[in-house]
């Protein structure tokens, strides 16, 4: 027992150093950015706080571990002072674990500290919690310290096998790599991926102590920190076998360095096949109406065909303006390229936000001549900005001779409240042979009997019905249970559901085929069987859910509206496209991706033969999804 | 004997010559095909990488692992002029720096063509940051020809890039808003490629005319440093 204390006593004297050093790095940025806060640097005067405690240990952590595992271990095993521990009669058991211990206490110390301090930081703030990252440190906390355990424990048996400071810590970065990254991108690994915890953590609405509390029974997590605490025990116990058999590892400059650039090559690799395009764009246009020669962004798209028609802007940024000037274009898109007719303007105002991806305008082509843009215009400088005019635009519109506003059909007054704010809370779809409109309370049928002039024929009250269209299981919020239809009689309850979601009574994620529902969010991908109908409530089962890769919500892509086509779910987001197979509803599954790299989109059209045309900053045909099975 | 003092830096860095191109070109080729980014943000980061990165670890061991090792007294024992060895060295380190830059170049071309980015842009991009990757090069050597070892001679290439970054925000002040106008600015490498993003031929002319200027008496200084501290070794 003195012996182990002694040897103890001689770590933290040669650890002191270590400490002091990393109380100097991890506590000296959260703490300034936290006084100058507290000095008012920062028009914050009297809020002594920071998350740089976070970021610091995030960054750096696992550096220091590594740092911290190859000075113990080389310090004593080089090969300078390396006989004079074996003619002591010390174990080198009992010397690697006062080392290992000494060792990991003063990485916790460390790293635990300032991130508590963080967290006491934030509970005597009083900064409102939507400011702060609540529940950052706390994840931290909970799931990083034990990756860093694991780091240092390798990086401590790296040390113990090459024993030579700068080759054993060029091994332990390449097995940190790997520890870090290699479970966010190799999905069989996910389990054990610190990043895919945190975001769990980071992405639920509950407070830290409670979700950690609900969560800890889970397998994953337990799985991550039985792989860690196990993985660390099994370094350790790897690490003393080693020493006392004399073990080394032969790591010389050159197989240290193609390590490394294999490490990187895997890492980037395997993120890119996730991430990555597996999909080629056939054809790429810039949208420049003729006539006036500027370039278009493209907000809404609507194709049959080679003919279509879109609604674009003018814009020379590469980001959307406040104010744009909505046209409406006719163009053929066929083999010999894109010819878009002349624009007619149709509007001025705030961008539409295509962010629930709902339709401004109606186009078929059993009337190719004529488009239909709903125009709506707020009072932008009254508080609560109430609608001006409510209109129904008939455009004459061709893609070789500049069109016209022929006909204009009032629909203010025939809404009951004018509260709209343009455009979102107004949405058309052209459905069979009438326009169906959703604004506010009501559902406005127009005839299109006369193409050039159509009539409103009938007025629907449907209620303040907006926020209960989705019902969502009590227990789990993220599972739908059912929708409730808009209440159009005379309709057969299919078209009452297919309305109701080209309505945009639901949100855009949601796409529907047949009895097949699918919703995508960023987090996963459900299927839901359309089981019955009972009254205003088709009645959803759920069939399966495929959650999405911690890589993939780390990036966030997050779809803005979702199509079904032929057993495929098309997943628009702002810069590409994933598709699904969901053909087999019960194992859906992720078939290819198109990365735009650069370029920004809106909407989407599925051509006949499978291509897929996305328009937004420039107008692409991608290459048709090749079905593996 | 200068053809066998070739064959043997080629024998010794050929390794890393292989190791830079999988690891650029595959950086270009992974970040081309996933499309995350712009194709110019790809090719913008494989050449800083490339002439920022990359020639410390090419310069390491020109001469600094030769000196570990013991092997430099007996190289310069031959009938052979320090300046030439220092010369063969620097060869192959260039040769090594343009044949990585190639490989990405090639790569860029098989991936993406001219997708996004003009092939005159992809060449240019490559081109400015193989010269800035050799124009440090040059100064490392010069700078680290007298450290023991591998290690101290990257902390000589880093020290020369700190330097270099240390001499922009210093003069960015005295310049005022125009810092491109001024001739001064010729003296810094980091002009080059400045230079090749505003596309003024004579400019660039200009730049690398000077830069090349300083890289031949970098060189000699070079050479002498490494001549004296042998002779100081004997």
């Amino acid at each position: 027992m003195r012996q182990t204390m002694a040897l103890v006593w001689k770590e933290s004297r040669e650890h002191l150093w270590f400490l002091l050093a990393g109380i100097a790095l991890f506590f000296a940025p959260p703490l300034y950015e936290a006084t100058v806060r507290y000095t008012g640097g920062r028009g914050t005067r009297g809020i002594f706080y920071s998350d740089n405690g976070v970021a610091m240990v995030l960054a750096v952590g696992g550096l220091f571990a590594v740092m911290l595992a190859v000075a113990a271990t080389c310090r004593d095993l080089g090969s300078r002072t390396e006989t004079f521990w074996l003619s002591r009669p010390i174990g080198a058991g009992r010397l690697l674990a006062s080392k290992f211990v000494v060792g990991l206490a003063v990485l916790l110390a460390v790293t635990c500290g300032v991130l508590v301090m963080q967290m006491a930081m934030q509970a005597q703030s009083g900064y409102p919690s939507q400011y702060l990252r609540d529940n950052e440190a706390a994840s931290m906390l909970f799931f990083h310290t034990f990756t860093l355990t694991f780091v240092y424990s390798v990086s401590f048996l790296m040390g113990c096998l090459v024993r030579q400071s700068a080759r054993s810590a060029l091994l332990a970065v390449v097995a940190g790599v790997l520890v870090y990254f290699l479970p966010i991108v190799l999905p069989p690994l996910n389990s054990v991926s610190v990043f895919r915890l945190m975001i769990d953590l980071l992405s639920s609405d509950s407070s830290p102590a409670s979700t950690f509390g609900a969560n800890i029974m889970l397998l994953g997590p337990l799985l991550f920190y039985a792989t860690m605490v196990l993985g660390s025990a099994a370094c350790l116990a790897a690490s003393i076998v080693a020493v006392r058999r004399q073990w080394r590892l032969p790591a010389g400059k050159k197989l240290i360095c193609w390590l490394l650039v294999i490490t990187a090559m895997l890492i980037l690799g395997a993120g890119a096949v996730q991430v990555g395009s597996n999909l080629a764009c056939k054809r790429s246009f810039e949208v420049v109406p003729s006539g006036d020669g500027g370039r278009c962004d493209v907000a809404e798209v609507v194709l049959s065909g080679k003919r279509g028609v879109m609604l674009a802007y003018p814009n020379k940024k590469r980001w959307i303006p406040d104010q744009v000037q909505l046209e409406l274009c006719a163009f053929e898109l066929s083999d010999s390229g894109l010819q878009v007719g002349p624009g007619v303007p149709v509007a001025r105002g705030r961008w539409p936000g295509s962010e629930l991806a709902f339709s401004h305008f109606a186009w078929s082509p059993q009337c190719p001549n004529r488009a239909y843009f709903l125009s709506s215009v707020t009072d932008e400088q009254a508080p609560r900005r109430p609608l001006k005019s409510l209109e129904l635009v008939t455009v004459a519109i061709d893609p070789c001779a500049p069109g016209a506003i022929i006909h204009r059909l009032d629909l203010l007054s025939a809404i009951p409240v004018r509260k709209l704010s343009w455009p979102g809370d107004a949405r058309m779809c052209l459905y069979e042979d009438r326009i169906y409109i959703r604004a506010w309370t009501s559902v406005l049928v127009i005839g299109l009997a006369n193409p050039d002039a159509p009539d409103l024929t009938r007025n629907i009250n449907v209620g303040l019905l907006a926020a209960l269209m989705v019902r969502r299981d009590s227990t789990d919020r993220d599972i739908l249970t059912g929708l409730r239809l808009l209440p159009l009689e005379g309709l057969p309850p299919r078209q009452r559901l297919e309305l109701t979601m080209r309505l945009g009574a639901t949100p855009g994620r949601i796409g529907f085929e047949g009895d097949l529902v699918v919703e995508v969010t960023w987090e996963s991908l459900t299927t839901y069987r359309v089981s019955g109908m009972e009254g205003d409530i088709a009645r959803l089962d759920l069939i399966a859910r495929r959650p999405a890769t911690p890589l993939r919500r780390m990036l966030d892509s997050s779809p803005r509206r979702v199509v079904l086509h032929e057993g495929l779910a098309y997943a628009l987001e702002h810069e590409g496209l994933t598709v699904y197979d969901v053909r087999d509803p019960s194992t859906p599954r992720r078939l290819a991706h198109y990365a735009a790299g650069g370029q920004y989109f809106h909407d989407m059209a599925i051509l006949p033969d499978g291509s897929i045309v996305l328009a937004g900053t420039r107008l692409q045909v991608i290459e048709p999804v090749k079905l593996g099975r | 004997m200068i053809a066998k003092l070739i064959w043997k830096e080629w024998v010794e860095q050929r390794w890393k010559l292989a190791l830079c191109c999988v690891l650029l070109a595959g950086f270009t080729a992974v970040g081309l095909r996933a499309r995350v980014v712009e194709d110019e943000m790809v090719l913008i980061l494989a050449g800083v990488g490339g002439c920022l990165l990359l020639p410390i670890f090419v310069g390491m061991d020109l001469l600094a692992a030769e000196r570990a090792e013991g092997s430099l007294a007996a190289l310069l024992a031959l009938p052979v002029q320090p300046w030439k060895v220092l010369a063969v060295k620097l060869l192959v380190g260039v040769g090594v720096i343009v044949g990585y830059m190639l490989a990405a170049c090639a790569t860029a071309f098989l991936v993406a063509g001219e997708r996004e980015v003009t092939s005159g842009r992809l060449i240019t991009i490559f081109l400015g940051c193989a010269c800035f990757g050799i124009v440090l090069l040059i100064w490392m050597t010069a700078f680290g020809a007298r450290q023991p070892s591998e290690a101290r001679a990257a902390v000589a290439g880093m020290a020369v890039l700190t330097v270099w970054l240390i001499a922009l925000f210093v003069y960015k002040p005295i310049a005022g808003g125009e810092l491109m106008d001024t001739w001064p600015v010729f003296f810094h490498p980091a002009c080059i490629l400045a230079l090749i993003a505003e596309r003024s031929t004579t400019r660039i002319a200009g730049a690398i005319s000077v830069q090349l200027a300083l890289a031949v008496v970098l060189f000699l200084w070079g050479a002498r440093r490494l001549a004296r501290a042998e002779r100081g070794e004997r």
